[in-house]
Order: C-alpha cells, then structure tokens, then sequence
C-alpha cells in the first residue's frame, strides 16, 4: 500500500477538505498571485474560474471569470483522514462544456453502488447526490447524469456496455466505480488491468475524461491479497493514465475506523446505506471539482 | 429415450460450454467457443433450441406431417410455463445458495454477486421482479429468454403454416426493428434492459427452426445448399477466429448508424454473430457422422446431456455458481479448477440419468 502517501495526496487532501481556491493554488504553484485574489474577492466560499485563454494565452491575469464555484459540500460524518482522491488530472471535457455553456453529461457507470442498492430511495442514491452535489458546488452548471449500474458486474462486461452508452450518449464525463466485482469474483489483477488500461486508452482517444472510484472496503477483505491487487491495480493504472481516483477503499476504511458500528452501511453490512451514498458522492465531487480547477490552471488547454 | 443425434450432441456440448463460461477464471474456458469465434455458446444453445422446436411443432419427422395449430400453440405455452417454473427454482436457489454461504461464511460480499444484492436490500419489489422475469441475476438470465422467444415463436409457427418465407420475413422484420430503433424489454426493479434482448435473439430461434424445417421438406435442395455453402461457412470461421484472436471490435463511437448493427453486440445479436453462429453450423454440419463413428463414448455422453437441456442447464447454471464461490473462498489452482470441472462433467451426466429415469416412469 506503499503508492498511498505522497506530497501530492497530502496536498490534494488539503484541498479536497474543503478548501477549493487552495486546491487550485495547489495543483499548480505557478498560478499567478491574482487568481487567488479572485478566490477572495466573490462572497464567501464562492470561487471564480477563469475563462479559456484568448489571445493573451498563458497570461492568466488577463482572463475574466465566467465560472464560480462554491466549496464542496463537507459533512462532518463524511471527514476521513485519508485523501478523499488522488491524481492531478485535468476534466477539459467538462470544463469546455461548462465554458460553452451547455449541460456537463455525466455517466456513472457501476455496479450495485450505482443501482443505489441499500439506498433507502432513488434520490438518497449516489449518481443523484452527486448530480446535485456538482449542480451546488458550481454556479449555473446543469448535469445530465446517466446512472448506468448493473450489480454484480465485472469490468469485461462493464467495459463493454460503456462504450456503447458512451456512443449513445456522448458525455462529457464519465465516473466509473470499478473493481469490486472483478475482486470478488477472484479476476486475475493483471488481466483487470489490461483491460481497464485499455477502456481508459479508449476513452481517452475520444477526448472523454475519466474520474476512477476504486472498490468498497470490506473489513474482512481488508488484507486479502487477491482483493487488495485488484485495488492497488486501480492506483497504479490511475496514475500511469492520469485518471482522478477517487479513494474509496480508504475512506470507507477510515470511515469504519471512525464509526465502529458501521454506520454508512445497509443492513447487509457491505452496502453502502444513505450516508454512505452521500460521502461517495461528495468525495467524487471534490475529485471532479480538482479536475476542472485543474484544467483551468493549464490555461484552458482544450481539445 | 431417443439414440443420440446431432442436435442432442451439439446441444449437450453446448452445454458444457456454458458451464464453463459460467466460471470466470477457469483455465478450461480456453476451449469454448467464445475463443474461436464471434458468437459463443449462449447462441448455439439458442439455435439448437429453434431446431428442436421443429420437433415439437412438426411432428417427429421435424416438417413433413404439421401437427394441429391448436395443439401447437399448446405444446408452446405449456413448453413456456415450464421453463418460466424452471428459472423461479434455479434462480430462487441460486439466491438461497448466496445468502446460505454468507451465513456459512460471514461473507456479506455473497450477498452482492451477479446483481443479486436487490434480492435481499429490496425484497418486496425484487419477488415481483422474479416471477415476472424482469428482475435478472448474472449467469441466471438465459432461461427468461427462451421463454420470451418460445412465445414469439407460436407467430412464427403459425405464420410458417402458411409460408416459411413469411415467418422467416416476419422474424428479420422484428429483427431489423429491434436494432434499428434500439427496441428493449425493461428491467426491473433494477433499471436497465434485458441482458439477452429476445426481440433480436428470436431471429435465431426462428433461423433453427427453419432450417429443420427446410431440410425435412426439401432435403435435396437443402443437402445441396449446404454442400455448396460449405467453403463459404469454413472461410467465414476462420476469419472469425481470426478476428478473435486479434481480439479485434469496431469501435462504437466510429461505426455508422444504426450502430448495432455493425457491432459484435450481444444484447442485440448483431448480425455479425447470427452469420458467425450460422457459419459453425454450417461447417461443423458434417462433422457429426465422423465424432458419432469416432468418439462413441464421448458422443453418447453429449448426447444425454442434450436430450435432457432443460434440467442439465439448471443444474449446470447452480453448479457453476457453486464453482465460484469455492474458487472464491479457497485458492484457485489449476488441480483444483480441474476438480470442479471434473465435478461438474459428473454431476451433469448424473442429472441427465436421473431426468430420464424420471421420464421413463412417468
């Protein structure tokens, strides 16, 4: 578990707790001075973006702001020690659907987490929350999210009906919950990983950006090798792909160590319940909040 | 109980192939047809059903003496309800065997395995969804298919009456529909589709039974067509395997619209997978005489397997699932992958004795 600590996370941890203008000075300890100005001069935990760069590229002073941010929601029952996410990855997709106005199209795709199994209503489901939860945090924007969950399935399968819905849908973005079914039904890490690497290749030649969530903590798989490969796995590609990465594995296990009697949890005791459902949601929002700030501070690098 | 014959072989190796692929992981999968070809065993099981369904439905000679509409629409729905009671014990089982191993097992995570999870977190809503087959498991969704295709098929037996070509015009008309305008059948309680989508897989029930059909009526003319497509099939899988070996798929983003058909989708069966399962059909036709005079020992045991699908299919699907949680709970090896296949291959044949043993005291 050695790729779980380093500067960057650290930082993006910071960040991520709640202070957005920070993540973006963060993300990039270049950003001129004036940017943070901006952080400061809109009403409180309201946060500017500045526009795509124009003629005067690379001078982010010049820009003007089109965008606002509000911090991302942080629930007190939600706050792990452990980075909610990890990567530096810029969501241009977003951002120039943001930019160009339009609604931001989100699929998120999964397994039982995105069905919302144990959720105790469709809205208490994590897509919805974090349709609302990004819909909150940015000012103006409109989601169009397509939970695409289908419990129990594995990454071949996954991997495979995503890339007809994105054909379908188009989207912008798309947040994949991905690995517990592959862990669960013993898939070797190696042959997961070629074929995640491979989807995210694919994606990425279609110019569609990729936040990661990896798999549920469960305690008595906690020190399962077999389990834990699958979620080292999804480190390791994230990393090597630039792919945001939301922590689920650790902040579930962090969430257990702070709530003993699991109280994120579904009766079952490995679904996530109401609260559960909306800490995933907003560790992904934090995530997907970094990636745009973070395709901000490459100056509005388009497709 | 009827001597072994090419569709009962085929069927039962089918079969064994099913079992296979129903244990992801296993080393034996290797040689099933998925690896071979564009289509895989789901689709020759399909289509074998459609040839016997011109048993059924024509008589025993399969076309030559057409059995009553009326009884034939009877046989079909009874056909139906049976099968319908088939998937309410097998999946009902395979939910008790989940929740039975993480009881055993302090394993909450069972609980979750192949979209089972609504079964225990929704149990009302999931209850109505199982007898109503619009709630599914993974691995258990085949069985709801073949109830849907064998009511569409009294259409098409019926419309055969009067015209093959009709029922045949028909069923690509559904078809062509079907993919055209992204036709579904709904899931639910969980939403979503229909993992195998019937209104585009009963072209391929429909496609067996008029291929029985045709070669009972016109066994010269059939005889010669086969004879004649026989290069054109045998090129077309080994451009298949190919194609699979380079693990090659179009692009959804980049093929033109209506997409599926120029995908190897399975949901919709494209059309890529009908003329690939068509291709083995066609190929390995001849090959039946040669295994029967060959491998006799092999072929009978196929063969019983065949004869008795539906209750070797149901236990083959628990058995498969019983395969995954022990690869689960223990640690796979190859010994122990061979095990559980050797197991199986038993057990199955044990569940054919016994369904004609049944048969024949009834």
């Amino acid at each position: 578990m050695g790729r779980r600590i380093s500067v960057f996370n650290v930082l993006m941890a910071c960040a991520a707790v709640g202070l957005v203008p920070h993540a973006a000075v963060a993300t990039d300890a270049s950003r001129p001075a004036v940017e943070t100005k901006k952080a400061i001069e809109p009403p409180a935990r309201v946060v500017p973006l500045a526009a795509p760069s124009g003629p005067a590229a690379g001078q982010a002073t010049k820009r003007s702001p089109l965008l606002r941010f509000a911090t991302p929601r942080d629930s007190t029952e939600c706050k792990v020690k452990s980075p909610a996410y990890e990567g530096r990855a810029p969501l241009r997709a977003v951002r120039r659907a943001i930019l160009q106005n339009r609604p931001v199209r989100v699929i998120a795709l999964g397994s039982s987490s995105t069905v919302g199994v144990g959720a105790s209503s469709p809205r208490a489901t994590y897509p919805i929350r974090l349709e609302n939860d990004l819909e909150g945090v940015i000012e103006g924007l409109k989601v169009e999210m397509y939970a695409r969950g289908q419990s129990g399935e594995v990454a071949e399968g996954a991997a495979e009906r995503l890339k007809i819905d994105v054909a379908e849908i188009r989207p912008d973005l798309v947040v994949w919950q991905v690995g517990t079914n592959d862990a669960v039904a013993r898939i070797d890490a190696e042959t997961f990983g070629s074929l995640l690497r491979d989807t995210l290749a694919w994606l990425a030649s279609h110019k569609i950006d990729v936040v990661l969530i990896d798999p549920q903590y469960v305690e008595r798989l906690a020190q399962d090798a077999r389990y834990t490969s699958i979620v080292n796995e999804i480190s390791k590609i994230a990393s090597e792909k630039r792919v945001l990465l939301v922590n689920r594995f650790d902040a579930m296990a962090d969430l257990a160590r702070q709530h003993p009697g699991s109280s994120y949890l579904s009766n079952d005791r490995f679904h996530l319940n109401d609260l559960g459902y909306r800490c995933m949601a907003e560790y992904a929002t934090r995530a997907i909040v970094a990636g745009i700030i973070q395709a901000d501070t490459e100056n509005g690098a388009m497709h | 109980m009827r001597p072994p014959n090419a569709i009962d072989f085929w069927r039962g190796v089918a079969l064994v192939m099913i079992f296979v692929n129903h244990i992801p992981g296993l080393d034996y999968s290797l040689v099933t047809l998925r690896n071979y070809a564009i289509s895989d065993a789901a689709e020759l099981f399909v289509f074998l059903a459609g040839c016997s369904l011109a048993f059924l439905t024509n008589g025993s000679n399969g076309g030559s003496e057409p059995k009553p509409v009326g009884r034939v629409i009877m046989r079909l729905l009874l056909r139906a309800f049976e099968i319908w009671r088939a998937q309410i014990v097998t999946i009902s089982i395979a939910i008790a065997m989940l929740g039975a191993g993480a009881i055993a097992f302090n394993d909450p995570l069972l609980l979750e395995w192949h979209g089972a999870g609504p079964a225990f977190t929704d149990t009302v809503r999931s209850s109505i969804g199982l007898a109503l087959l619009t709630y599914q498991i993974g691995y258990f969704n085949i069985l709801p298919l073949y109830v849907v295709l064998l009511l569409l098929a009294i259409v098409f037996v019926v419309l055969s009456r009067w015209s093959l070509l009709l029922a045949l015009v028909a069923s690509v008309a559904l078809y062509v529909a079907t993919l055209a305008f992204q036709l579904k059948l709904p899931s639910w309680p969980v939403g979503g589709a229909w993992f195998f989508n019937p209104l585009s897989w009963q072209i391929l029930i429909v496609l067996g039974f008029l291929s029985i059909t045709v070669q009972r009526r016109y066994t010269a003319v059939w005889h010669e067509a086969v004879v004649r497509l026989w290069p054109w099939a045998a090129a077309v899988v080994c451009v298949g395997a190919v194609i699979v070996w380079i693990d090659y798929r179009p692009d959804p983003m980049t093929v033109p619209s209506p997409r599926f058909f120029f995908l190897f989708d399975k949901e919709f069966l494209s059309p890529v997978r009908i003329l690939s399962m068509m291709a083995v059909a066609i190929a390995f036709y001849p090959a039946y005489p040669v295994l029967s005079r060959q491998m006799g020992p092999a072929v009978r045991y196929f063969s019983s397997l065949g004869r008795n699908s539906l209750a070797v299919f149901c236990v083959a699907s628990l058995l498969a699932l019983g395969g995954q949680i022990v690869r689960y709970l223990g640690e796979p090896t190859f010994l122990f992958d061979t095990a559980i296949v050797v197991t199986g291959l038993v057990v199955l044949r044990i569940t054919a004795w016994v369904a004609e043993f049944q048969s024949s005291t009834s």
